[in-house]
């Protein structure tokens, strides 16, 4: 009888443990002041093409071309971040249907290596990704203060003209819905 | 000296693996208004871009970034002579480069001079910097030419990581000297063979790989980054193989404990895994042995040892003490007897004189009292013969007689006796 019980108990556990389900809904987080209107200038380069440079004015194209833009921070050491990432990547169809352009920033890894094996993993490896090894996109934009660690998953949505509109720490069951507009702030 | 030089760096280059690109900046050359031409101070940059070039070539993943870039790169409305010194970190953290170099033109009495610096973004510092003057621009651009290598070679020198590799083994297991260490398929570099310790390479991805005939190989890829170190203390797994093992002693079975590596881990028979290097012992504290193994190809093993000792059971112990006992009391009826004929011996060899004195003496005891006895004869028959004048003579002749027969039977007596006391000392001791 107490086997039963215990094992009932754990099985509750388990069904009701939030690790194993995303949250029902992403964490909201204010924006810094430094990015309520626009995105300080920047400049970092891409990992699919390490000669080329993505700044403002690359993403500001990309935002006009775009009904938003968003910038999914991530490294191959955050698990959480695989959450969202798998949400990308099994929406992909919808976010292009719903015209979201999405920059993945690698924050502070130099192996190129493993980002793109990392990516490879959730099929993201044809996604425009840059990698940010001096917090050009973290501390730059003040997301940060100098010296410290930015806390991930972090997700900066703009709109097709680069001002940020949201930013998304964990992401829940909404996140693509956030991504793509069908949810608004 | 700078062939050796340049063999050095070529063998570092040849190193180094394809990882993220470094970006190398080389910022516009500043300078005095007046000294240089615009056009001038941009052919020098163009110099010190094109040794750059040289030194890290593309093919190692080193980017020297374009002036397009540079300016591309660089936040509006500033431009690329705006900066100088210590904002020249700043400026390479804004276009993502990973080093920063600028060249500063002067004069000096009749001479050009230019100062070039080199500094590390992430680092926040001077790699390194020359100076130099000449008379011209064209032997101003032959002295960047010269002094460049050796800056720009600092970049190489300087994106190096380290790996430590200190594997874990048992220390009961295997020689260290029979651990192969392998990086990139190589077991050693610059002819000396890879050991445990710190090992210089070139960062980005390095398979190591750990060889030992008593445990597992292990293969695996690290990721050096530049200025780093990657440790390396994995423990390394043992080989292990199976042992059917059973013990005798005096030919029949005998069940003792079975230790791998100093721990017991059952009795005899035993069957189970055990390390293909570990010590394996059989026996009691005291009367351990340690059974060799030789394993075969499938590492099994099928081992009866025969024990050349062993912990007494308690009915050996019982049976060898009666062994014992009986032993002893032969032992020393044994030492009795020997002790005994000793004594023997040592009074034989005092008795066998004496009694042959006392035989002797006997005889010649026998002998006088025959003698004693002839005269006596004679003088009884002088005593029948003669005829007496006076009854003087005849009791001296008789008291002759007398004393002859006296003496004879002393002499009997005597010397019998003797004989007797020489027989019995000759057989009694």
């Amino acid at each position: 009888m107490l086997f039963v019980l215990l094992f009932v108990g754990l099985v509750s556990a388990a069904v009701a443990s939030p690790s194993a389900e995303p949250l029902q809904t992403s964490a909201r987080i204010s924006l810094p002041q430094t990015i309520q209107d626009s995105l300080p200038w920047f400049a970092v380069f891409e990992l699919q093409n390490e000669n080329r440079p993505f700044t403002r004015n690359h993403l500001n194209e990309l935002a006009k071309k775009s009904e938003r833009v968003a910038l999914v921070y991530f490294a191959t050491w955050c698990i959480p971040c695989r959450e969202g990432l798998k949400q990308i990547s099994e929406n992909a169809d919808k976010i292009a249907k719903s015209k979201t352009g999405i920059i993945l920033v690698n924050v502070g890894e130099r192996e190129k290596d493993k980002i793109e094996d990392f990516l490879k993993q959730f099929s993201l490896d044809t996604i425009k990704t840059v990698v940010d090894p001096y917090g050009r996109l973290t501390e730059g934009l003040g997301l940060i203060k100098g010296g410290e660690s930015i806390d991930l998953p972090r997700t900066i949505i703009l709109d097709n003209t680069s001002k940020p509109q949201l930013m998304i720490g964990a992401e829940g069951k909404d996140y693509i819905e956030i991504l793509i507009g069908e949810i608004k702030k | 000296m700078k062939v050796k030089y340049t063999a050095f760096l070529c063998f570092l280059l040849f190193l180094a693996l394809p990882v993220f690109a470094t970006h190398v900046a080389v910022l516009e050359t500043t300078g005095a208004t007046g000294v240089l031409s615009l056009e001038e101070k941009q052919y020098l940059t163009d110099v010190l871009r094109s040794e750059a070039v040289k030194i890290l070539p593309a093919e190692q993943n080193y980017t020297i970034m374009t002036r397009e870039n540079i300016s591309m790169m660089l936040p509006p409305g500033k431009a690329i002579e705006d900066c100088e010194g210590s904002c020249l970190v700043e400026t390479g953290k804004n276009i993502s480069a990973d080093y920063v170099t600028q060249g500063h033109v002067g004069r000096f009495a009749n001479n050009l001079t230019i100062t070039v610096e080199l500094y590390e973004t992430a680092g926040n510092k001077l790699m390194g910097s020359f100076s130099s003057k000449a008379p011209n621009i064209e032997a101003l651009e032959v002295e960047i030419r010269q002094k460049s290598n050796e800056l720009f070679s600092r970049i190489i020198v300087s994106s190096f990581g380290k790996i430590d590799l200190r594997p874990v083994l048992n220390k009961n297991m295997g020689l260290e000297s029979d651990l192969e260490i392998k990086i990139d398929g190589e077991n050693s570099k610059n002819g000396r063979k890879y050991t445990r310790g710190i090992w210089e390479t070139s960062p980005g991805s390095h398979e190591i790989e750990f060889t030992h005939h008593c445990y597992e190989p292990q293969k695996f890829k690290i990721n050096v980054l530049t200025g780093k170190t990657v440790n390396i203390n994995n423990t390394m797994e043992p080989l292990m193989g199976t042992i059917s093992l059973t013990t005798n002693y005096k030919n029949a079975f005998r069940e003792v404990p079975v230790s791998v590596n100093a721990t017991v881990v059952g009795k005899t028979p035993f069957t189970g895994r055990v390390p293909l290097c570990g010590k394996i012992e059989v026996g009691e504290e005291s009367f351990k042995e340690v059974v060799p193994l030789v394993w075969n190809e499938k590492k099994q093993l099928e081992i009866t040892h025969s024990l050349q000792k062993a912990k007494p059971t308690i009915e050996e112990m019982r049976m060898d003490s009666l062994s014992a006992a009986e032993q002893m009391a032969k032992q020393m009826a044994a030492e009795a007897a020997a002790k005994d004929a000793l004594a023997k011996e040592k009074r034989s060899k005092i008795a066998k004189p004496i009694s042959i004195t006392l035989m002797v003496l006997g005889l010649a005891g026998i002998g006088a009292g025959i003698y004693e006895n002839m005269v006596g004869e004679d003088e009884r028959e002088k005593y029948d013969d003669a005829n007496f004048n006076n009854e003087s003579d005849f009791k001296k002749q008789w008291d002759k007689v007398e004393s002859a027969k006296t003496l004879r039977n002393i002499f009997y007596g005597v010397g019998g006796g003797l004989i007797g006391a020489g027989a019995i000392v000759f057989f009694v001791f």
